[in-house]
């Protein structure tokens, strides 16, 4: 499983670093940022639990 | 001393309030960061420098102290971390897309009953004033729902929604009748407060899956002084009825004025949410935000402010900002979104966002299929709030 973000149509609200801080950080405009695009093997929820809470919906998962 | 452009507009001016964006020009052109003296701030118009200042919390704060003398106590608007995000977290989930897809049906039938009765005046010829009689009734009828209100006392809750939207306005307007738009809003913001802790307190004994209930339940809600979660409840009701309303306001004026690309819409209804964005992006409801220097040396467009500076945050001029966007004086509905800044930026970024896109998309396709061809059928009233600028009455007629 391979997250994309669209860094373009972020509105750096945070609440994928929050949901899973080790796959998103954020940049020092707070635009979202991967750590990594490589889900871990149980990390998958997390992730899951990001794209519902990010209000601009721009995390998706490319399989 | 800093060593910047100076430029003092009066925003008071009633034309500013009417049209905003020459005056938004004249800064940007003067400059990245640009000096008030008059109201001794610091003006800022670029897009990336406004979300710039928005998402860094660290250093810079919003006047966390109205916001607490306005609601009785301090809303989740008012926190820093790690508190924000622990109160802001009881109704995230409530806020997401897909739970807020639960709601469309609900959303339906209010938008049908409200547009219906309205539209039929305006067919029979007359033209009614579409502020009061639709755009604020839709998300005040919404969150009324939302928050479980029993029918018998919506009437009175929209009386005190509709007080508080003139709050705003009142502080705009100089003079006894600004103050008696202020003491009405105050005192309208105080019976919702008392009206919504007795609420709270129902809950407890009766709790509900409402947004009253889900605050007043939640293990977050232990840690809360009882006027916090009144304050965070009165502020939803505030900070989401007349904003949408003013948004569906822009929507009818904007297309109205582009007769074109109304009909696009019309003919292909999937183009309607990056409609609405378009039209949020050309006409922003929040001119600007104000944010206050924590610490000497906070950075804004390459310029390093002193403690305590105060920073104009125009997002109306940063939604326009040649640099992000190609001609950004003209609406283009068809445009490919790219984000604006219309719902804020960062940790404060608007929690509602998602039913405000919702309900107007709802509302826009049952105003084409009943209305499609309403005109603007005299001036529209721009009620003098400059901050949370829009239409507060327009009078609305049709061609047909």
């Amino acid at each position: 499983m391979k997250i994309v973000v669209d860094r373009d149509k972020c509105v750096g609200s945070g609440a994928c670093v929050l949901a899973a801080p080790r796959v998103f950080g954020q940049d020092e405009d707070g635009i979202v940022e991967l750590s990594s695009a490589e889900v871990e093997p149980g990390g998958e929820r997390e992730v899951r639990d990001a794209i519902d809470a990010c209000p601009a919906a721009v995390i998706e998962i490319a399989y | 001393m800093l060593d910047l452009p100076v430029l003092s507009p009066d925003f008071d001016d009633p034309a500013f309030v009417t049209d905003p964006y020459p005056v938004l020009e004249e800064i940007r052109a003067a400059g990245p960061v640009v000096y008030h003296a008059g109201r001794r701030c610091y003006m800022i118009t670029g897009y990336r420098d406004v979300a710039r200042v928005f998402g860094n919390a660290r250093q810079f704060v919003s006047d966390n102290e109205a916001f607490i003398r306005l609601f009785g106590g301090a809303t989740m608007e008012a926190l820093d971390n790690p508190r924000h995000d622990q109160v802001r977290s009881v109704w995230a989930r409530d806020f997401q897309r897909g739970p807020l897809e639960q709601q469309r049906d609900l959303i339906r039938g209010v938008v049908a009953d409200t547009v219906s009765a309205f539209a039929g005046a305006v067919r029979a010829g007359e033209t009614p004033d579409a502020v009061h009689g639709m755009t604020r009734q839709v998300p005040t009828k919404v969150i009324a729902h939302l928050l479980d209100i029993p029918a018998s006392d919506f009437r009175q809750f929209a009386g005190w929604s509709d007080a508080m939207c003139d709050l705003l306005r009142g502080h705009h307007m100089p003079g006894p009748e600004g103050q008696a738009y202020v003491d009405r809003g105050m005192r309208a913001t105080a019976e919702l407060n008392a009206y919504i802790a007795a609420e709270v307190d129902k809950r407890r004994r009766s709790p509900g899956t409402d947004l009253i209930g889900t605050m007043a339940n939640s293990p977050v809600a232990e840690t809360m002084a009882a006027d916090e979660i009144v304050a965070n409840n009165t502020q939803m009701v505030f900070a989401g009825n007349e904003t949408t309303s003013k948004l569906m306001g822009y929507v009818l004026i904007a297309l109205a004025e582009h007769p074109d690309q109304r009909a696009a819409l019309r003919a292909d209804r999937s183009l309607i949410p990056r409609a609405i964005e378009e039209i949020h992006r050309w006409t922003s409801v929040l001119v600007y935000n104000l944010k206050f220097a924590r610490e000497d040396g906070a950075p804004v467009a390459g310029v390093e402010l002193p403690k305590d500076s105060t920073v104009m945050c125009f997002q109306a001029a940063a939604n326009r900002d040649p640099s992000r966007w190609e001609n950004p004086s003209v609406l283009d509905v068809t445009r490919e979104p790219r984000q604006h800044i219309g719902f804020g930026f960062g940790m404060h970024s608007c929690l509602g966002m998602n039913l405000a896109r919702l309900e107007i998309e709802v509302w826009l396709n049952r105003m084409l299929d009943e209305l499609p061809d309403w005109t603007i059928a005299g001036d529209v009233d721009w009620g003098g709030n400059w901050m949370v600028r829009g239409p507060a009455g327009i009078p609305l007629g049709t061609d047909r």
